[in-house]
């Protein structure tokens, strides 16, 4: 395979580089249901070289999450989310269509989701237990996110990759209670900001050649 | 060159599985704090010369404070509804404190559950051995501040 790739190569001389449109699959968030089965989630990703080292890209993504504790609640938060934005890869290519990435870059972020919570129980010896629901309520958040990150082709076409992410949060829905405990594509609803992962299988589809130089 | 980007990836594996469960280690009960605070030559003292018993209006039986000597007193407020009275018994003079507050539900962790938040609004009191009563800082949460001064 690797053979094959090498001999379909361009020369050093050429200077028109492959164009593809790279889809991606997070499958981080295959073995996050494996350990976490109360989360579950999925991701994809779509990036593309429109200007030397330049890849706009986009992430759409849906969470699902039940979190059950036995005589104090259960909580639901299901939802979907996109983030927008743009990598920059530093490096340099070692012949023109040599794909190994060092990326850095910087995403918005959006999230619809609903959330609610039934059978909360807080313990109180005084004026006695408090029992309760929190409603189903449509909630969005938004936030800003900076990408760092390796990717290389393993295989013609085959990539792997992963990401490190720091998000800080916009705004999220004002309601009555001061959740969301979790929002999809950011992380805890509590914090102003939150990290993140990803680890990514990409196939990319070759559309058209640009100079590269 | 692209062995090391390989190696690289390898590496974060782990990183996968590093989730782990954790027992609830954070408080979940919001807590009143009461300063008592009395004048002594034009300076406001924090007043430990009392001794006070306390009690929730409705539950005479169950003590909050018995025979005390304490210049900060902490109150549970009721979480089933929006107001709740103390009896406060300071060398047998009786004053009465009712707090109205408004609730909200946060979810503390995964592993602790929820608590809730109180916000007064306002404070009720009988005026036999109180003077006055000032609001420091109305967010009742796990914290444990300083919520409401006393002056006797």
């Amino acid at each position: 395979m690797l053979l094959l790739y090498s001999a379909a190569g361009f020369s050093q001389t050429d200077t028109n580089r492959t164009v593809s449109l790279r889809i991606g699959f997070d499958v981080s968030r295959l073995s996050l249901y494996y350990f976490q089965p109360e989360r579950k989630a999925l991701e994809f990703s779509g990036d593309m070289e429109l200007y030397k080292n330049v890849y706009p890209a986009i992430e759409i993504g849906w969470n699902n999450i039940a979190l059950k504790k036995d005589s104090l609640y259960n909580y639901y938060s299901n939802g979907l989310y996109s983030r927008i934005g743009v990598d920059y890869n530093f490096l340099k290519p070692e012949s023109i269509n040599d794909n190994e990435m060092f990326i850095m870059g910087i995403r918005y972020g959006f999230s619809l989701f609903n959330n609610l919570a039934n059978s909360i129980r807080i313990k109180d010896n005084y004026w006695g237990n408090f029992n309760g629901d929190i409603s189903r309520k449509s909630l969005s958040a938004h936030w800003v996110e900076f990408v760092a990150g390796f990717r290389t082709e393993l295989f013609k076409n085959f990539y792997l990759g992963w990401t490190l992410r720091g998000r800080m949060l916009l705004a999220k829905t004002k309601d009555n209670e001061t959740g969301p405990y979790w929002i999809p594509g950011f992380g805890k609803g509590s914090a102003k900001s939150a990290v993140g992962f990803n680890y990514s299988i990409f196939y990319s589809i070759p559309l058209y050649k640009m100079k590269h130089k | 060159m692209k062995l090391k980007i390989f190696l690289l990836l390898i590496i974060l594996i782990p990183l996968l599985f590093s989730c782990k469960e954790s027992p609830c280690d954070l408080k979940t009960s919001s807590l009143l704090q009461i300063g008592f605070y009395t004048l002594k030559d034009k300076k406001v003292i924090p007043a430990i010369d009392s001794v006070v018993n306390i009690y929730g209006v409705g539950e005479e039986g169950k003590s909050l404070y018995t025979n005390e000597n304490i210049a900060t007193a902490v109150f549970t407020l009721s979480q089933n509804q929006d107001m709740c009275s103390f009896i406060i018994n300071s060398n047998d003079t009786i004053d009465t404190l009712t707090f109205h507050y408004t609730r909200q539900l946060k979810m503390i962790s995964k592993e602790c559950g929820f608590a809730t938040i109180f916000n007064i609004n306002s404070v009720n009191f009988s005026k036999n051995k109180f003077d006055s009563i000032s609001i420091i800082d109305p967010v009742v949460n796990t914290s444990y501040e300083e919520n409401i001064r006393i002056f006797f």
